[in-house]
């Protein structure tokens, strides 16, 4: 788990307190606050000394009105005032918190696939969530305590010093043995709380493997052993939680008596000064009410340790994102290309997923880029070219790297130079804001937002309006299906809207891609789960929209397929058959293969 | 915190409900009920800890009004003596009352867990295929350990300062009522306050989670779908949306923290005019007891300087309770919410128990027979028709079909996973709902396709655990269907831990591994759902014999993707759509160049060359590791 450097950790803390400076006038701001607010704290006790030892010296109850008076006057201000503090101080917290979310959310839209592919999205997510929460802690509630508790003894320990000096010195006396015992505790309860962490994940992964593996649980009518096996792991749990409450239950005690024991002694040397006429009765109690004034302060310095703690591993994590490479944008070798006919060559092209830009391979520096020794080529050799304005399909087994072939047109991978080339223009020296104009794609998976049909469909032109949302849709032979539904265009997509079909997704993704009216199309296996009728029906659609554009195609049904100008297969990453339908077939290779038993696919679906 | 499985409660808003609910408090008392001794010994602990902490401030007064104003040095000692213990029989008291409380908190909790447990293992197998298995986690986890820590901290620390409240009041009030209804006059405009305040804190609370669950449904959302936000440039437009939504979530939380920290000095302020008014009020007694005046107000006697302390020190003691009143709150409204969740799970019906009349089957010769069983998983998606069969014991049948064709759903059927719409099955003569399922389990011994390894060592994962399966049946199994060879090279052999998944293993051996489990179980019906990844040629060898012993005396039904599979069973079902089509041997089946024979293009005729290879199970091989 700790693969972080300190240098890591250096740049960690350097981009926190960078984030943290953008605030520091709300953060002096809060300072000045909070010493106003802790001055009134001591003035207090100190009015009530005065009150009790006029009252002593025989003054009327009548010239005590004005220290009450006075007593109610600082209420009220350091109401204010502490609120002031905490306001300024909280918000800014906030703030960075704003800040860096929104600086993460551009930072991950300019991260490319090879980092989505090596990075599980709950991991990113708990980033976001739970790190950065403790990020804003520290910098709000965290640093606000950090900088109130030494005020607060400082100003706490000067005013009793004023009063009687040696008193205070005596009061202090438990206060060496508290932070001792602070520390030992914390400890301990460190122990404790990792002891219960590890039984509680053991708990998890028990129960996490007993539901993946209730199949096998029921099959062999284990259910009774499963119990037993879980009451033991739970029993462990059990004790590791009640050896930490034996801990934690000790801690309140401890933190109320040490306040206890000061005004135990305060009560038995300042009770003798009181009686030898060294200090006032009034002293005597503000003495003890200064006492009780630390109480807070320290008692929340624990809370303060593990906020620290929490916020500063938050700020790592949170770094490790932050140092993510984005391997794809515009460099020194875009030239200002604004509009693409749509010609594409490939060229010697060898693509092998690359590594190591992913988060859980170390601290997310090394960038990626050529395939490195001992990977595996997902393409090989793959020389292709399609002429702007033809349609090429491509065919092969899952797995044999169709899709990869296509995604790379969009520069979705880190591809090196000279090996994929738009109107003869290599892929870098295209902007990429260009790039995806002009292509359109349809993935296999259809990704849908939850968002209306509408704004789904304008997804790429989010400022058009319905007619031309509905021409596309119609085109996608999907428009009937919207009319039918609901709320029409404006009916939601996903958890909380409609359901729709894999064949209705699909459609719908085909939609948003043709209204991009781009120069490149390419629709991979996007039709698959839309019956064959449906399927030929938009096909002859999309003929006539594809006409001058450049179409690639890759599916499994050989009808889809069989009048492109070009036909590939391929077979492990390489191209191993090139063709039209009638010279492929003639060939008797896989393709011919594929076209048979297609064939019998269908008389058997006919069955 | 659990750390696995809090992925699952992104997309949930979840509803803010109340923070304390009679009926789901009821409820859970069923679960604190059995450890009422311990509840006892809390009850009777709550006032101890309370009421020395209230006598405290009186030693001192005492200490003040006989030695300090009057100048008598003489018993100071006693009375920091007395305070002295009084501090330490408060530490003692409180630390057992904390143990107790959280003892009990966590006897129950694990009583919970394990009836969850318990409850889900007998749950039907729809609810899994109803419900993400990372839901069901955060339940059993996740909301726990929400109630968890409404026990730890929480509850005890609300209902003791509910006690240390009243408690307070009711001294101060024998103390000196006149005083105390003084102090406590500021009361009744701090609690006003506070009931403003929680209702704005709480609107602003809603708003605030409403507005993290946009956040994060968004960017969920939005890494899921990076790749098309890309591939439609649609970057700038949704930093804008984001930027806009993370700002509202930052007013909702500014606007809560103006209410927070406003709450939080109120209280300091209430507590401090209280003291002002003490000392207003209290001059005046303390004047006409020194100086023996006339009083304002007409009361009689005065008091001393030692009673000012005590309401002082009390008031303190009163009021910090409210200042993280705001913390406990939320405590409670999130183990409220989770306690819902968890009894919903509890409220799921489990299985059909079995007929009090059950069956047993002592000596089960394995004839099966499926009666016009027609099965649906959802209403009006029929995935069988009308389907019967009969399997004779000992008996080998494979089953073949396309995808989809309904031929998995067989298997969850017989051994009752599920139960037919209409029809019937028949386990020698006896209609499987009228056996024990577990017993019906126990005799159909499957093999499914994706081998499920528990975390654990090798002889684990055959045995499961299953005493009643000795040592050396596990061996003899694994020698049997060709697992031994590879085992035995593992550094640990039988020993050897297998990663979670079985991720050490190859696809091939985790099969044999299965069929060890299976025939150490020695099941006398064997249902096989022959995988379909593809292993290298040896192993697939070794699978093919395994396959063939494993069959051997048993009634079986395969799945069949084996060419030799099928060439090695006695019949043939061909199921398609739902519905037996065509039943027979290879031969007769290629015959009628029917369904089957169309089945056999697709699947089993690039098997051809294989089956070539090794038309006959080679001796050689049933020896395993030579």
């Amino acid at each position: 788990m700790s693969y972080y450097t300190p240098e890591s950790m250096a740049r960690a803390r350097r981009r926190l307190t960078g984030y943290a400076l953008r605030y520091r006038r709300r953060y002096l701001v809060g300072l000045v606050f909070l010493l106003l607010t802790n001055f009134l704290n001591i003035s207090f006790p100190w009015l009530f000394k005065d009150a009790v030892d006029g009252l002593r010296a025989g003054r009327r109850p009548r010239e005590i009105g004005i220290y009450v008076l006075c007593m109610i006057a600082i209420a009220i201000v350091a109401m204010v005032f502490r609120t002031a503090s905490r306001v300024t101080v909280f918000n800014a917290g906030r703030d960075v918190e704003y800040d860096m979310r929104n600086d993460l959310f551009a930072h991950l839209q300019r991260l490319p696939r090879s980092f989505y592919g090596r990075t599980r999205t709950g991991d990113v997510m708990s980033r976001l969530t739970n790190d950065l929460t403790g990020v804003r802690l520290l910098l709000g509630p965290g640093i606000l305590n950090i900088v109130n508790t030494p005020i607060s003894y400082g100003m706490t320990l000067f005013a009793m010093s004023l009063i009687d000096p040696t008193l205070m010195l005596w009061s202090l006396l438990p206060f060496p043995l508290f932070f001792f015992m602070a520390r030992r505790f914390g400890r301990s309860l460190h122990d404790h709380t990792l002891r219960t962490q590890q039984e509680l994940a053991n708990l998890s992964s028990m129960i996490q493997e007993n539901l993946a593996g209730q199949s096998v649980v029921r099959a062999y009518a284990r259910e009774a052993w499963e119990i037993l096996k879980f009451s033991r792991v739970n029993e462990r749990y059990y004790h590791a939680n009640l050896g930490l409450a034996r801990v934690s239950s000790l801690m309140m005690p401890v933190i109320t008596t040490v306040p206890s024991l000061g005004l135990l002694i305060v009560l038995f040397v300042g009770g003798r000064q009181v009686i030898a006429g060294d200090l006032s009765l009034g002293g005597f109690i503000s003495f003890t009410l200064y006492v009780f004034q630390l109480t807070w302060p320290t008692f929340i310095l624990g809370w303060v340790m593990s906020m620290v703690q929490r916020g500063q591993a938050g700020m790592n994590r949170l770094n490790e994102l932050f140092e993510a490479v984005p391997t794809i944008r515009d460099d020194t070798r875009t030239r200002p290309i604004e509009r693409l006919e749509g010609a594409i060559a490939f060229r010697d092209l060898d693509f092998a997923f690359p590594n190591g830009n992913g988060l859980a391979a170390g601290d997310g520096r090394s960038a990626a880029g050529a395939p490195g020794g001992g990977v595996r080529l997902v393409l090989r050799g793959v020389n292709l070219d399609v002429p702007a304005g033809t349609t090429l399909a491509i065919v092969g087994h899952t797995g044999s790297g169709k899709s990869t072939l296509v995604s790379l047109i969009p520069h979705l991978y880190e591809v090196p130079e000279g090996q994929i080339l738009l109107d003869g223009y290599d892929i870098h020296e295209i902007p990429l804001a260009t790039l995806r104009r002009q292509i359109a794609f349809a993935p296999q998976e259809a990704f849908l937002f939850s968002l209306s049909v509408r704004d789904n469909i304008r997804y790429g032109r989010p400022d058009v309006g319905d007619d031309v949302v509905e021409r596309a849709a119609a085109m996608a032979g999907v428009l009937g299906d919207i009319q039918d539904f609901p709320q029409g265009l404006d009916t939601l997509v996903g958890e909380r809207g409609i359901t729709l079909s894999g064949g209705q997704r699909q459609r719908v993704a085909l939609a948003r891609a043709l209204l991009l009216e781009p120069r490149i199309l390419i629709l991979d296996d996007s039709l698959s789960s839309v019956d064959t009728q449906t399927e030929e029906h938009i096909l002859g659609h999309l003929q006539d929209m594809a006409q001058g554009r450049t179409l690639i195609l890759i599916s499994h049904r050989i009808s889809t397929v069989q009048d492109s100008d070009q036909i590939v297969v391929v077979e492990d990453g390489e191209i191993a058959e090139r063709g039209r339908h009638a010279e492929l077939i003639a060939t008797g290779g896989i393709y011919a293969a594929m076209y048979r038993e297609q064939q019998v696919r269908e008389s058997l679906e006919a069955e | 915190m659990a750390a696995r499985a809090q992925h699952d409660g992104f997309h949930e808003e979840e509803a803010l409900g109340k923070a304390y609910d009679t009926r789901l408090m009821r409820r859970l008392w069923g679960y604190i009920a059995p450890h009422r001794k311990t509840v006892w010994i809390s009850v009777a602990l709550l006032p101890l800890v309370q009421g020395i902490e209230i006598f405290q401030p009186l030693i001192v007064k005492y200490g003040i009004d006989h030695n300090l104003s009057q100048g008598r040095l003489q018993g100071l000692a006693w009375v920091a003596l007395a305070f002295a213990g009084s501090v330490l029989a408060h530490g003692i008291v409180q630390y057992l009352y904390l143990y107790v409380m959280n003892l009990t908190g966590q006897r129950a909790m694990r009583d919970l867990r394990i009836e969850i447990f318990s409850h889900v293992q007998r749950l039907p197998s729809r609810f899994f295929t109803q419900n993400p298995l990372g839901r069901v986690m955060t339940r059993m986890t996740n909301d726990i350990e929400n109630l968890n820590e409404m026990f730890s901290s929480g509850l005890v620390a609300l209902v003791g300062d509910f006690v240390k409240m009243i408690g307070i009041v009711a001294i101060m009030v024998s103390v000196n009522l006149s005083l105390a209804l003084v102090t406590f006059s500021i009361v009744p405009v701090l609690f006003a306050l506070a009931w403003i305040f929680r209702m704005r804190v709480r609107g602003a609370f809603r708003e605030i989670r409403v507005r993290i669950a946009r956040i994060n449904a968004y960017l969920q959302e939005s890494l899921s779908g990076m790749k098309i936000v890309q591939l439609f440039a649609r970057e700038n437009r949704n930093m804008e949306d984001f930027r806009r939504i993370n700002g509202e979530y930052r007013d909702a939380n500014i606007r809560s923290i103006r209410y927070d920290a406003l709450l939080f000095s109120v209280v300091e302020a209430a507590g401090r005019l209280a003291i002002a008014l003490v000392v207003w009020y209290g001059a005046g007694l303390v004047y006409a007891h020194l100086h023996g005046g006339k009083v304002p107000g007409g009361v009689t006697a005065g008091i001393t300087i030692g009673t000012l302390y005590v309401f002082i020190d009390w008031i303190g003691k009163f009021f910090e309770p409210i200042r993280d009143l705001s913390a406990k709150y939320s405590i409670m409204q999130s183990a409220m919410a989770s306690c819902e969740r968890i009894f919903e799970i509890l409220d799921e019906p489990p299985e059909r128990p079995d007929a009090p009349d059950a069956r047993r089957l002592d000596r089960v010769r394995g004839e099966i027979e499926f009666r016009n069983v027609s099965f649906a998983y959802n209403d009006g998606d029929e995935i069988l028709h009308d389907v019967s069969f009969r399997v004779a014991p000992g008996e080998k049948v494979a089953i073949v079909g396309h995808t989809g064709a309904g031929k998995t759903t067989i298997i969850k059927l017989l051994s009752r996973l599920y139960e037919p719409q209409r029809g019937e099955i028949w386990l020698d003569g006896v209609d499987v709902r009228d056996l024990r399922a577990r017993e019906l389990r126990r005799h159909v011994g499957v093999v499914l396709q994706d081998v499920f390894i528990f975390s654990g060592d090798v002889d684990y994962n055959i045995r499961l655990g299953d005493d009643a399966i000795p040592e050396e049946r596990a061996r003899e199994a694994a020698r049997h269907v060709n697992a031994d060879r590879f085992v035995r090279r593992l550094p640990a052999g039988y020993h050897e831990e297998i990663r979670e998944g079985g991720g050490n293993l190859s696809a091939g051996q985790r099969q044999l591994l299965s069929f060890a489990r299976a025939l150490a179980h020695d099941p006398p019906i064997l249902v096989l759902d022959e995988a379909t990844s593809s292993v290298d040629t040896d192993t697939e060898l070794l699978i093919r014999d395994a396959v063939r012993k494993l069959m051997r005396g048993r009634s079986s039904i395969v799945i069949a993707h084996r060419l030799s599979t099928i060439r090695d069973v006695d019949r043939i079902i061909v199921l398609h759509k739902g519905r037996v089509r065509e039943e027979g041997t290879h031969a007769e089946l290629m015959a009628r160049r029917g369904i089957y024979f169309k089945l056999y293009e697709l699947q089993y005729r690039d098997q051809e060359p294989l089956v070539d290879l090794a038309p006959a199970p080679g001796p050689a091989m049933g020896g395993g590791g030579r």
